[in-house]
């Protein structure tokens, strides 16, 4: 009855039925009373239909006195539209302020360190609007610290709406006392010698000879004999000292390298339709202005507008973020295609390693096989070809 | 001299142990709550009326109203001045 009572004024010729009714339906009736004729009773808000039924069934002239109780003021407050509007506001603004994720904060000054790990939580669904219950720090953490370079450690705090990321850069290794140990510089590839540039250490080849990978081109053990005459007769010293050994030893040589292409494979594609999002900014919070959350991978581009007055910016205005959807296609190449990606990949190739040598003829051969096609390029390159090996002295 | 017990008959101890009689308490002269009441007769200022397996129960007051919370069992609030029990066969009787 606490939810709602309802006060009843009934006017009728005999209410021995009616007491008959009520007893026999269980209906909760309280102060019931009859005086001068007129009957008076209370019941609980969830019986009027059924009471109202039977009253008039009798033929009973009835008619409403007093309604109270909770059911009643809620139907009151429903009437009024700006209270509900406010409350349901209010509601979904502590839901969202004590569930939803406004805010990033990367105690990180190194935008690129921000970005990586931008990226890393966008790859783990986490992102402005997430629902803050169901990250999972320890994984996040794990993740951060396996794919972000140049951090050591990384630690999430979940503080209201607002998700901390702090971590610690790497420290550069303290520099050691290098000890400069004697070297030898070592042929890096099977090669012809044709120019000699050396400024310390002893050389053990000469232009024009040939030399295979590994063979010692300029050597750090220098022996020197000294020549000496005493009555006549020859006394030869011989001094053995050690050298960093330095110098270019240019050559001519082959590389042979091979790549190849398959006919068919994945080729991740950026939709050219754009999704918009719109987030109200409010200093730092991003309050999501939509409902429904996409789902897969995008690229996206945002931008913020903040409201001013007269000149004066606002501290709220609304972000807007475009999201193109990548997706993974399978691509089935004709041989035309696959032989030119395979020409692009030997150009890339030509580009990131042998920028350093002076590329004096190429030439390719083509094969095709069952899965896709293969480019063999063989280049003779100048350039040079040694390289320094450390050795140790025994004492 | 020996008191007589009164005469329990088979039914009465049937209804005994199947709870149907009716149980009447008065709390001062507030409050009266009947249980395994059958049927509301009547119910007015002065006078309630209800019936029960075995009898006709007549509250007499002033301001009396009467309310029923739970299957069977009806509550009369007010000022109780009497409480006559009046048994079905006694009235047949007067009838």
């Amino acid at each position: 009855m606490s939810l709602g009572t309802i006060s009843y004024e009934i006017i009728g010729d005999s209410y021995e039925k009616l007491y008959k009714y009520i007893m026999e339906q269980n209906i909760p009736c309280k102060n019931v009373t009859e005086i001068k004729g007129v009957l008076y009773l209370e019941t609980s808000v969830w019986c009027k239909s059924v009471l109202e039924e039977e009253f008039n069934k009798l033929s009973f002239e009835y008619k409403i006195t007093k309604k109270k109780g909770l059911f009643f003021i809620l139907k009151k407050i429903i009437s009024r539209k700006g209270l509900v509007l406010g409350g349901i506001t209010a509601l979904i603004i502590s839901f969202i302020a004590s569930n939803l994720m406004l805010n990033l904060e990367i105690l990180c000054e190194d935008e690129e360190i921000r970005k990586d790990i931008t990226a890393v939580l966008h790859e783990n669904g986490i992102a402005t609007g997430s629902f803050m219950p169901s990250i999972n720090c320890a994984v996040i953490e794990r993740e951060l610290k396996q794919k972000v370079n140049g951090i050591s450690w990384a630690g999430i705090t979940c503080d209201g709406s607002t998700l901390i990321i702090d971590v610690v850069e790497n420290v550069d290794k303290p520099e050691s006392r290098k000890i400069r140990l004697p070297c030898n510089l070592v042929a890096k590839y099977d090669a012809v010698v044709d120019k000699i540039e050396v400024y310390d250490g002893q050389l053990v080849t000469t232009v024009g000879s040939g030399v295979s990978k590994g063979d010692i081109l300029v050597s750090g053990t220098v022996i020197t004999e000294k020549i000496s005459y005493e009555n006549g007769k020859e006394i030869k010293e011989v001094s053995q000292k050690y050298a960093r050994s330095l110098g270019k030893i240019y050559g001519t040589f082959t590389l042979k390298q091979t790549f190849s292409q398959p006919f068919e494979a994945v080729e991740q594609v950026i939709d050219d339709k754009a999704v918009n999002k719109s987030y109200l900014k409010i200093f730092d919070a991003d309050i999501p202005l939509f409902i429904s959350k996409e789902e897969g991978t995008y690229s996206e581009t945002s931008s913020t507008n903040m409201f001013s007055i007269f000149g004066f910016e606002l501290p709220v205005g609304i972000t807007h973020t475009e999201l193109y959807k990548i997706s993974s296609k399978e691509v089935t190449y004709t041989e035309e295609q696959a032989f030119e990606l395979a020409y692009e990949q030997a150009e890339r190739y030509e580009n990131n390693f042998l920028e350093e040598y002076e590329i004096k003829d190429v030439s390719y051969s083509e094969n095709i096989t069952e899965n896709g096609v293969e480019v063999t390029v063989e280049y003779t390159l100048y350039g040079d070809i040694c390289q320094e090996v450390e050795f140790f002295i025994n004492k | 001299m020996k008191r007589k017990s009164p005469n329990i008959k088979f039914t009465g101890k049937v209804k005994e142990f199947m709870y149907l009689n009716s149980y009447i308490n008065i709390i001062d002269n507030k409050k009266v709550v009947i249980e395994n009441c059958k049927q509301i007769l009547e119910c007015n200022e002065v006078m309630a009326r209800v019936a029960t397996g075995s009898f006709q129960i007549e509250i007499w007051g002033k301001g009396l109203t009467l309310s029923n919370y739970c299957t069977d069992s009806v509550e009369v609030t007010g000022v109780v001045e009497s409480v006559a029990l009046t048994s079905k066969k006694q009235r047949k009787r007067d009838v």
